[in-house]
């Protein structure tokens, strides 16, 4: 499954090819240093700092999806100077938040696509979509979906709709520290969604000695902390994303497994 | 993203490097924002 279409929009004007680049280029990332779009931001940074010749540089500004920044760049002068990585979740965040209008920002190009997997825990069960779709319905389920971060949740819930469309409703878990969902998919029944990359890459680059790469510090207004915390999963129609296993059914649960116990299988990816 | 190495190192960090003209671009960024939107108004879906 592919949910994960990156793209890179900027503020919606012509650019004026003759004074442009006359400045340093900003590229804004709408989330957290080291997650996929980041760190193709910053891939793609470096080399357009060679092929302007002016510096590229990479700008976080995390909050609401991606829309904090993306709202920077809509309000940025239309100069093109000022651009924006954006992952599939912009279908989804804009039109749920009045604030910001999909035909303010340009598409410009795509980037990649990054295949995001299913996980659970192998007491779960599950070995094809299909199972998770047949233990999500029976009548006593409650669903959980469990992503790494909060601001993921519009890509899957985006890549996940398709799939899962007229589905009971499941009741959204989420944890926001990392490895939390990964407690949660274990323990509460769930399935959890994961990106297949990133941050662990960075982690083993770091841990084989690599650079730590320098980073703009994250900027997050106070105004627009809360001010949209996207879909609410549970009124999305959507039930297979696990089923809460009720008293008895997940032993190592009722025993309070440690929370170091979160091996996880993966499911097959659906066809 | 017309780089190799660009392309090359994308790769590596797991994803697949996607190119398509602006054109179909647009067009598939027009599609899915009319298909969520369907499925936001079916689902009844706010923000919280």
């Amino acid at each position: 499954m592919r949910v994960f279409a990156l793209l890179f929009a900027f503020a919606f004007s012509a650019v004026n090819a003759q004074t442009f680049p006359s400045k340093t280029v900003r590229l804004v990332s709408g989330v957290t240093p080291g997650s996929a779009s980041d760190t193709m931001a910053r891939i793609l940074a470096e080399k357009m700092t060679v092929t302007l010749g002016v510096p590229v540089i990479v700008e976080n500004r995390l909050g609401a999806g991606g829309l904090v920044g993306a709202k920077y760049v809509a309000a940025a002068e239309p100069d093109g100077h000022t651009i924006m990585m954006y992952a599939s979740a912009f279908t989804v965040s804009t039109l749920l938040n009045p604030g910001l209008d999909p035909k303010e920002l340009q598409p410009v190009a795509t980037v990649a696509t990054v295949p995001t997997v299913l996980v659970t825990s192998p007491e779960k069960g599950y070995r094809t979509i299909g199972d998770f779709r047949r233990r999500g319905e029976s009548p006593a389920g409650q669903a959980g979906l469990h992503h790494r971060r909060r601001r993921q949740r519009h890509a899957h819930a985006s890549g996940a709709l398709p799939l899962f469309r007229g589905r009971r409703v499941p009741e959204r878990s989420h944890e926001r520290r990392l490895g939390g969902a990964h407690r949660g998919a274990h323990g509460k029944g769930g399935v959890l969604f994961r990106a297949h990359f990133p941050g662990a890459e960075a982690h083993r680059s770091r841990q084989a000695g690599g650079a730590r790469p320098r980073l703009a510090p994250p900027q997050r207004p106070d105004a627009e902390r809360g001010h949209h915390r996207g879909a609410r999963l549970s009124q999305l129609g959507l039930q297979l994303l696990g089923r809460r296993a009720g008293r008895g059914e997940n032993p190592a649960r009722d025993r309070r497994a440690p929370a170091t116990a979160r091996s996880t299988a993966s499911c097959s990816p659906p066809r | 993203m017309q780089s190799a190495e660009v392309s090359e190192r994308i790769r590596k960090l797991g994803a697949d490097p996607l190119t398509m003209s602006v054109a179909e671009f647009e067009a598939m960024i027009g599609k899915e924002l009319q298909d969520n939107a369907r499925l936001i108004k079916a689902a009844g879906i706010t923000p919280n």
